[in-house]
């Protein structure tokens, strides 16, 4: 279940990194259709990234001589990262509710103290969770850090790929 | 410190033909030097340039098209549109009902850059369709992508590159964002000044609000939407150049026959929530028609100097007197 939830935030934070990666590209006024484009463009790259981490979780699991006790060891890693990032996740969503369903004003406030220092902080975080999974599990580390990493590119390689310049 | 913005630095035109000056970048890294800015200078110093030395003018444009652009991203997530719609949508209900504009209404942003708020307000259609929407800004390659991103989405809206203040055609009401802090001393009162014009109804300029909070926020903000350095240096910078509402209600005095007032003065708004907040200069014959358009809430948060306010009175109640 752990591990399940992790990867549906994956996905979700992959569709936001391609939206952030496309934003500040294009000076146009009507752009849902685009930044939706984005979004799944961030969905396509973050793919792989956690595909490759499973991968790494699957054969650490079947190699070990103790599947039991392996699978334990990884879901209790995979809750401590979920510990991390659901407090994270809740405030995301906090904000972005009231940016696009409140007044103007409360969307002013969800992005001067919500979104923007909060995607300031989002490196910090899935660092964090990557640390908190490998705290004291070896065979979670590797995971974890393959994660983290798979995370973290996606925006930087949408950016690069698709945004390189402004549209 | 002198407060320096590079994008201000790096282009330069003649003033009386317009025409494109070449700028040294030696010269532009020597100010910023001097005024203490060693980020600011690093970053004009890898501005590319000729043998000669002066700055290329096509990468300094494209540079500074990329920075506006995403400068613009601010201006959405700050719902700017949605600010300035809140007040303009009654100031110029007000304007038509007292018919006070000669022809049709027209609305001027000055220094309007990538042209987003004359964008946005062609998009939304906010202002109904009889408002003429221009933009103007001295930039050229900034004026020609404004026009090229209204041109791509069909928006009714146009663009000239020029002195807002020398159109040919009045503006009803002159709006900015992000401007007024360019202006300091005198040329702040001249910005003001020029806008006494017959033509002219209202002003509404949106500048960053002076709050302790403020160069903190920019930095915060800058740094997490803003990928450019020149853009992020920038940001920061405006923030802490932001004029404070009493010197911005001085200098809009300047405009002759407009009474100046602030909209949301610090002290009653929330810095979190008021990032943004316009100067605004009005006839005096529209000052009770729009506040009662604005209504009971909005209306309390726009502040005048009480002497030009109770001036206005006089002549409001003198005039009703006569009558």
């Amino acid at each position: 279940m752990n591990a399940f939830l992790l990867a549906a935030l994956a996905l979700v934070d992959a569709a936001f990194a391609g939206f952030r990666a496309y934003t500040g590209r294009d000076g146009r006024i009507r752009k849902t259709r685009r930044a939706l484009l984005a979004a799944r463009r961030g969905l396509a790259v973050g793919v792989p990234g956690l595909l490759l981490s499973t991968a790494v979780a699957v054969s650490l699991l079947f190699g070990a001589a103790d599947r039991v006790a392996r699978y334990a060891e990884l879901d209790a890693a995979a809750h401590r990262m979920l510990l991390c990032y659901a407090p994270y996740a809740a405030v995301v969503v906090l904000s972005l509710a009231c940016y696009l369903w409140g007044p103007f004003r409360a969307g002013t406030l969800a992005v001067v103290v919500g979104l923007g220092p909060l995607t300031l902080l989002r490196p910090l975080v899935v660092l964090a969770g990557a640390l908190a999974a490998a705290w004291g599990s070896l065979p979670a580390a590797p995971v974890s850090a393959v994660a983290a990493v798979g995370v973290l590119l996606v925006e930087p390689a949408v950016h690069r790929r698709w945004y390189a310049e402004p549209v | 410190m002198q407060l320096l913005e590079i994008s201000d630095l790096v282009v330069d035109h003649d003033p009386g033909t317009r025409e494109r000056l070449p700028v040294r970048r030696g010269d532009v890294v020597a100010r910023l030097t001097a005024a203490g800015d060693r980020s600011g200078a690093r970053i004009a110093a890898g501005l590319a340039c000729d043998d000669a030395g002066h700055l290329d003018p096509l990468a300094v444009d494209r540079r500074l098209v990329a920075v506006h652009t995403e400068l613009q991203r601010l201006s959405e997530e700050l719902r700017l549109g949605d600010r300035i719609a809140e007040l303009l949508g009654p100031l110029l209900a007000v304007i038509r009902a007292a018919g006070s504009a000669d022809g049709p209404l027209r609305v001027v942003d000055v220094g309007c850059g990538l042209g987003y708020l004359v964008r946005w307000l062609a998009a939304s259609g906010v202002l109904g369709p009889d408002v003429d929407l221009v933009g103007v800004d001295f930039n050229a390659a900034l004026v020609r992508e404004a026009e090229r991103l209204a041109r791509a989405e069909g928006l009714p809206c146009r663009f000239v590159r020029g002195d807002a203040f020398a159109l040919d055609e009045p503006a009803t009401v002159y709006v900015s964002t992000g401007v007024l802090h360019h202006f300091r001393g005198s040329d702040l009162d001249a910005f003001f000044a020029a806008q006494a014009t017959r033509g002219t109804a209202a002003f509404c300029h949106f500048d960053i609000a002076a709050t302790g909070l403020a160069p903190i926020g920019a930095w915060v903000f800058h740094r997490a939407r803003m990928r450019d350095p020149l853009g992020r240096h920038d940001g920061v910078m405006s923030a802490r150049r932001a004029h404070d509402d009493d010197t911005l209600l001085t200098a809009a005095a300047h405009a002759d026959g407009l009474v100046p007032l602030m909209y949301e003065p610090r002290g009653r708004s929330n810095p979190f929530c008021t990032t943004l907040r316009p100067v605004i200069g009005v006839r005096p014959e529209l000052l009770s028609p729009l506040r009662a358009a604005l209504g009971p809430g909005p209306s309390g948060r726009l502040v005048g100097r009480a002497d030009a306010e109770a001036a206005v009175r006089r002549e409001a109640s003198a005039g009703g007197g006569a009558g």
